[in-house]
């Protein structure tokens, strides 16, 4: 007597493919050695912690998502930092306050209130306009030079020597006049 | 050491010496003749000043909470899938497109061809033209026709 054989299983639907998964630890070792510095960058350019997670997320899906060339690690970084600052950019052109870019505004936070001494960096930090707080973190925090800042944020070289001799000035001042000299820091 | 804005004189000032600083800085430790440098030169002492206060600020945000990897890898998927999906729908849309652009150009020609024919020899023939039933009619179908597709591309480019 002859055995029907039995229909075929249905297959499993495919894992990720060995590709996807290289991809994929790939991306995982880049975000966790980049994501701290760009999440204090866009933390301190927005002077929002919520909207900043959120242009954290999209920072790393559009670099997913981009044609990108083969990149060291420093020019990913850079690379990163540029998405960034557009995506600030145009988060404030799309809601038509352009000027914040340029000008010093109020900076907003659902956060909780930052206690002593960080309260007060915070405070003359929000004293900045937003491209003042890039590039003195871009500098000093980071410590990038003026061609590298030049890229991140899309201006002249040139134009980055005195953006930043200004802010920094401005900065040392408010700095001073809230008596935060660096014998405070210890 | 001139600081605030009042005292600015417009002056870009640097010293050779700010990034050797800033690089002593960020190692932790400044060698003597360079402490010594930094302590006459009131550029440094700004640049050092400032650059503290911010790493200070930047160690303190080392241990905020950030999304998962994961997370941003699969919103990264999901919108690369959906935008594939929407290309795909562009390009199954474009024959259609292409088919109204040509419908809109028929009715034009022909529009334009009945104008000529019947309506331009003379103002008065014309008229008695779109008295015509059958002329009047034909018009009217043509601009109604020329509206509906106008609107329907207004519509799409909002």
């Amino acid at each position: 007597m002859m055995t029907r054989e039995p229909p075929a299983a249905p297959r499993e639907p495919l894992g990720p493919s060995r590709q996807e998964q290289d991809e994929r630890a790939t991306f995982r070792a880049l975000y966790e050695r980049t994501s701290p510095r760009i999440a204090a960058y866009l933390r301190r350019v927005t002077g929002s912690p919520d909207w900043s997670e959120d242009l954290l997320q999209d920072t790393y899906v559009r670099y997913l998502n981009a044609r990108r060339p083969e990149m060291d690690e420093r020019q990913t970084v850079s690379y990163l930092f540029r998405i960034a600052t557009n995506l600030v950019y145009d988060g404030w052109r799309s809601m038509r306050r352009e000027r914040e870019w340029e000008e010093a505004a109020p900076a907003e936070s659902a956060a909780p209130e930052p206690v002593g001494l960080r309260r007060d960096v915070e405070e003359a930090l929000a004293k900045l306009s937003a491209r003042e707080r890039a590039l003195v973190w871009l500098a000093y925090v980071e410590g990038y030079a003026h061609k590298d800042i030049a890229r991140v944020l899309g201006v002249k070289d040139t134009s980055v020597r005195v953006l930043l001799f200004r802010a920094r000035r401005k900065l040392a001042g408010i700095l001073d006049e809230a008596g935060l000299t660096p014998e405070v820091l210890g | 050491m001139k600081r605030n804005g009042d005292d600015m004189d417009g002056q870009v000032r640097e010293c050779p010496r700010e990034r050797e600083a800033l690089a002593a800085i960020a190692a932790g430790a400044l060698e003597p003749g360079l402490e010594r440098h930094v302590a006459q030169c009131a550029e440094c002492r700004e640049v050092m000043a400032v650059s503290a206060w911010l790493q200070g600020i930047a160690r303190e945000d080392a241990g905020a909470i950030l999304p998962r990897a994961e997370r941003v890898w699969w919103r990264a998927q999901v919108d690369r899938r959906l935008a594939a999906r929407h290309a795909l729908a562009e390009r199954a849309a474009r024959p259609i497109r292409w088919f109204e652009r040509g419908a809109a150009a028929a009715i034009a020609i022909t529009l334009g061809g009945l104008l000529w024919s019947h309506a331009i020899p003379t103002a008065g023939a014309a008229l008695d033209r779109l008295s015509d039933p059958t002329t009047f009619g034909a018009l009217a179908a043509g601009l109604l026709a020329l509206a509906a597709l106008a609107a329907r591309g207004a519509v799409r480019a909002r």
